[in-house]
């Protein structure tokens, strides 16, 4: 025979579920009148924002209330299981029963009424789909439950009185008691006040993005992420109370069957219940426990304690910030610097900072607080909420600057580790092959993921760092705020840095002084191989102890414009897309702003939502103004302004007003240079490197750059020679389209991996050169004979190339500067060889090679005539618009290459 | 005189029958009289309405090109207030439910478009509202 649990229960601590679910009901009526003096419904998030952050007595009393409430709805939902497993429902009168039944749908009411009533955005949300669900019976039955949308009173009634009053009188007559027993009230207030001290109530921050109903109803809300018509399932609840009155008077097979699967389902309303606790964070995204930023830890939970003990006595008001009380700005009152965006006055701390802003006590409220925000790993609940700027750290997560997706398949395809350089990679997800520790090693300290650990200015040691890594700006007295505070902590810091969007040329400096060198060669430095710095004004000393000579800087340098005036949002935080290479997420071109055709503009009022608020912010948004707009992607450049047919660009920084100048008449003549880029003739210089290597040292320590540690063992590398010289040209493109561009050598480079673990015993040798944009742009071209009479340009490598005339015709020949490589006999700084097709692999990139022998032999042929004529000579001219027009013109004295 | 006696139970009991449902009568009425208090409010719109969506309290603005919509901000499933955009893409704190800035339905578990709003212009100033 089945025994009651309660019964059991009772003979091991003297009371029953029911017993317990009464004293927690008269504990929950007592501690709610005593909170009625501190909760004022026409404020009542503010009254119980002030009640949390400032009372701790009144706040240990809502917990009573509230822990009172929840052992009152879980011992009276275990009391209610028990008696259907006894069946004991057929000893209840029909009335009674009735009423039993009523009062569980009036416990949820007197439960789901107080998570209104918090009037927090939870409670708010709530309140709306109560409403919803009701109106489905008519709009004056949610009027009558719920009142008016805009206050609180009638549910405060309801939930203090009307549902109260009924499920006392229910309880009354069910347990046929007035008072609670004395020893169960005793037990039930000790179980009460120890939960309650140990886990205080508190609210729910607006500014967090994650919306959950109150517990008993997270189950429901798991279910109705899936149920389209909601009706139904108001429809089954109703049934449920009707299955569940109509239970005495059904037959005992039935009833037996309907309380299966009511259990059934209770246990699967159980787990959708775990599932939406532990396992939802924002927007319902399914999330694992640990991974949730959200999740509290226990640890984290028990400091709540602090909170009751913190001294209160001088508090007399707690700033209101974005419509919640900050305690933050208690304490920390008001800090200058920012800029008026990011203002503590108009977002308060806690937006950026996180923590706790409900309490005054030191360590509670940086319990969860993020000292550095805006590493990309934090930015979701930082930079990113839906308030601020959630559009832009989900575009940075996809971004080159964090994926460095080109970097880990170029390296992959180096160390023969994959075939092509192609592929979608993030280098937080690489794994521990050769290429990939030699990554670890050696690259991964610019990845923009990498977290800012220490509250210092960018310079060019910074690497990674998240949006900090460019909109954070340490003013003079920031910077020297920040050395006092590291003098003495008691002061405080109380001049905070600024996050601006007038990025520095400083910020990109760290990163882009290496690998392709743009920063140095933007400012017109080239990186020598001396490791000090010899007495003469034209060398630089970096903090990284690197030696820079001085050799021409960009024009664009020269007239001050920074790297931010020509490279948009998209380009550098990414447009939203993955891509494989930079220049696939590469948007802007020199013919966006030197344009011989009428520019295409957009005007202000077509602007997208972001480039609207930063032309805004930035002073730009005149009426009737039109931009620029990228032909690629046809992204508005904010910084210009188009007038008629002219167009000119304004410093983001400098305010400077530039002219947009068409390009030279030169440029345009003609079809014979129609697939030239801008940069084929305009880049000064590029700086390349030959005879490199590198090898793994398993004796030596090294650091992954990843996670930060040390390493057993690690990749070196050694450079041969540097140069600063004019790039080598080459071809991007298919049959179909084509373009000549720049190239340096991306790697002609050894690589021993004979000593790591399991890696090529043979020694790898490659010869890949890269399309790069050098950013050392002359107003003036190159001259015609630097790329149609230099081996250098044509890929040859460096060494003399003479046309040598005989008899009726010439021929062209190469005396190299270099020796053969051993590998594979070509000049060590060379691509191809001379007239000669490239042997592949020969390129970084799949759509990228050296000129072929046919493209070569034209290339030589206007070479030849070059070497008599000059390039601005009439013929040569005419050449530009037809070259076979002029070759079926030439004269006996001209010797064509055989 | 046969004189029928009536307990107080049983008095309570059809007093409740007699005036119970004229009771919900008249409550209901005045209730429906008390909706028509709650008048609308008028939310005033920017001057200036970028492409993209703005969030302007219950109500969603949004410029795709040259024309502005406005739309409520409740979910059409369940009433809650949409305050979060992913990208170009509209979601439902409560239950996930996927708009485009036009209103129309992404992903469930709602299924009918953002109900639209009419945008008026203020005779007296010319500004733009919307009520709602």
């Amino acid at each position: 025979m089945k025994t009651s649990l309660q019964k059991n229960y009772h003979k091991l601590f003297g009371s029953t579920f029911g017993h317990i679910a009464f004293a927690a009901f008269a504990i929950a009526v007592v501690s709610g009148i005593a909170l009625i003096v501190f909760y004022d419904v026409g404020h009542a998030y503010d009254s119980l924002a002030l009640l949390v952050t400032a009372n701790p007595a009144a706040s240990f009393l809502r917990g009573l209330h509230y822990w009172s409430g929840q052992v009152f709805l879980i011992f009276t939902l275990l009391h209610i299981w028990d008696h259907l497993r006894l069946s004991t429902e057929h000893k209840v009168k029909r009335g009674v029963w009735l009423r039993l039944t009523l009062a569980i749908a009036a416990l949820f009411f007197v439960m789901l009424s107080g998570f209104l009533l918090k009037a927090d955005s939870e409670g708010l949300q709530a309140r709306r789909i109560l409403a919803t669900l009701l109106d489905v019976f008519g709009k004056p039955t949610s009027f009558a439950l719920l009142g008016k949308s805009a206050d609180l009173q009638v549910i405060y009634i309801h939930h203090v009185a009307t549902a109260t009053i009924f499920l006392g009188i229910v309880i009354v007559e069910h347990v046929k008691l007035f008072w609670p027993q004395a020893r169960t009230t005793l037990y039930t207030v000790l179980m009460v006040i120890v939960i309650t001290f140990f886990s205080p109530v508190g609210l729910h921050d607006p500014l967090d993005p994650v919306i959950k109903g109150p517990w008993y109803f997270v189950g429901l809300q798991e279910i109705l992420r899936f149920i389209t018509i909601p009706a139904f399932v108001l429809g089954f609840l109703i049934l449920l109370f009707i299955g569940i009155y109509f239970l005495p008077r059904m037959k005992t097979a039935w009833s037996r069957r309907i309380k299966q699967i009511m259990l059934a389902l209770s246990l699967i309303y159980l787990l959708l219940t775990l599932i939406g606790i532990f396992f939802r964070g924002e927007n319902g995204r399914f999330i694992l426990p640990w991974e949730n930023p959200q999740q509290s830890t226990v640890f984290q939970k028990l400091r709540g304690v602090q909170g009751y003990f913190a001294p209160m006595d001088s508090v007399k008001n707690i700033p209101v910030i974005l419509g919640r009380r900050e305690g933050c700005l208690y304490c920390h009152k008001a800090p200058t610097g920012m800029t008026a965006s990011h203002d503590p006055k108009a977002i308060g701390c806690a937006s950026c900072h996180l923590g706790n802003i409900f309490t005054l006590q030191k360590e509670l409220a940086h319990t969860g607080m993020v000292n550095i925000p805006g590493n990309l790993s934090e930015a979701r609940r930082t930079c990113g909420t839906a308030s601020c700027h959630p559009g832009i750290t989900e575009r940075v997560q996809l971004s080159l600057m964090n994926t460095m997706s080109g970097i880990v398949s170029v390296d992959r395809f180096a160390f023969d580790e994959q075939a092509i350089p192609n592929g979608h990679f993030n280098i937080d997800s690489i794994g521990n092959s050769a290429a990939d520790t030699h990554l670890r090693n050696l690259c991964a300290s610019c990845h923009l993921g990498n977290k800012k650990t220490l509250a210092d200015p960018i310079d060019q040691l910074s690497r990674g760092g998240g949006c900090n890594a460019c909109h954070l700006q340490y003013n003079d007295g920031a910077q020297q705020e920040l050395a006092n505070y590291r003098k003495d902590k008691a002061a405080g810091l109380k001049i905070h840095p600024q996050l601006s969007i007038k990025v520095g040329n400083d910020h990109c400096f760290g990163c882009h002084s290496r690998s392709g060198r743009i920063a140095l060669n933007y400012e017109g430095w080239h990186e020598t191989q001396l490791d000090s710095l010899p007495a003469d004004s034209a060398r630089r000393l970096l903090q990284d102890g690197r030696v820079l000579r001085f050799v021409a800087e960009d024009v664009h340098h020269k007239k001050g414009l920074v790297c931010i005036d020509c490279h948009t949002s998209a380009e550098v935080m990414g447009d939203g897309l993955s891509y494989e290479h930079e220049s696939a997420q590469e948007i802007i071109a020199c013919g966006d702003c030197h344009t011989a055709k009428a520019p295409n503009s957009i005007s202000v009022d077509e602007l997208d939502g972001e480039s609207s608020k930063i032309v805004h912010l930035r002073g730009m948004a005149t009426k009737g103004r039109r931009y620029l707009i990228t032909q690629k992607g046809h992204i508005p450049l904010i910084n210009t302004m188009v007038t008629g047919d002219s167009a000119q660009l304004i410093g983001k920084i400098s305010a400077k007003i530039y002219p947009l100048k068409p390009p030279a008449e030169i440029c345009t003549r003609g079809s014979a240079h129609k697939d030239l880029s801008c940069s084929s003739c305009h880049t000064a210089w590029a700086p390349q490197c030959v005879g490199c290597h590198t090898a793994y040292d398993p004796a030596k320590k090294g650091k992954d750059h990843l996670t930060g540690l040390e390493t057993d063992g690690r990749w070196d590398e050694w450079v041969g020679t540097f140069f600063a010289d004019a790039p080598t040209l080459g071809v991007v493109g298919d049959s179909t389209k084509r373009e000549i561009r720049t190239f340096i050598p991306g790697m002609i480079m050894t690589i021993d991996a004979a000593a790591f673990p399991g890696g090529s015993q043979n020694e790898i040798f490659k010869r890949l050169f890269s399309p790069a944009s050098a950013h050392t742009i002359s107003r003036k071209g190159r001259s015609c004979t630097s790329c149609h009479n230099s081996p250098l340009a044509l890929g040859y490598g460096r060494g003399k190339l003479s046309y040598e005339k005989t008899g009726r015709s010439g021929v062209w020949r190469f005396t190299p500067d270099y020796a053969p490589e051993k590998h594979d006999g070509l000049p060590q700084d060379a691509w191809i060889g001379f007239l000669q097709d490239g042997k592949k692999p020969n390129s970084t990139r799949v759509d990228a090679r050296p000129f072929n022998l046919d493209e070569q032999q034209k290339i030589l042929r206007v070479g030849a005539c070059l070497t008599c004529h000059k390039g601005d000579s009439p013929e040569m001219l005419r050449g530009l618009d037809d070259f076979d027009a002029v070759l079926g013109d030439v004269s006996a004295k001209c010797l064509l290459p055989r | 005189m046969n004189e029928k006696k009536y307990s107080r139970r049983k008095w309570f009991k059809l007093s409740v029958q007699m005036l119970g449902l004229p009771f919900l009568y008249v409550w209901f009425k005045a209730m429906a009289r008390e909706n028509i208090f709650s008048s609308k409010k008028k939310i005033y719109l920017p001057k200036e309405i970028p492409n993209g969506v703005i969030f302007l309290d219950k109500v969603l603005l949004s410029r795709q090109g040259g024309q502005v919509k406005a739309f409520s901000a409740r979910c059409t499933h369940l009433g809650c207030i949409i305050n979060h955009q992913q990208g170009d893409t509209l979601i439902c704190p409560c239950h996930g439910s996927k708009f485009s800035p036009d209103g129309e339905v992404l992903s469930g578990p709602a299924s009918r478009p953002l109900a639209g709003l009419v945008i008026r212009t203020d005779p007296l100033d010319a500004r733009r509202f919307v009520q709602l």
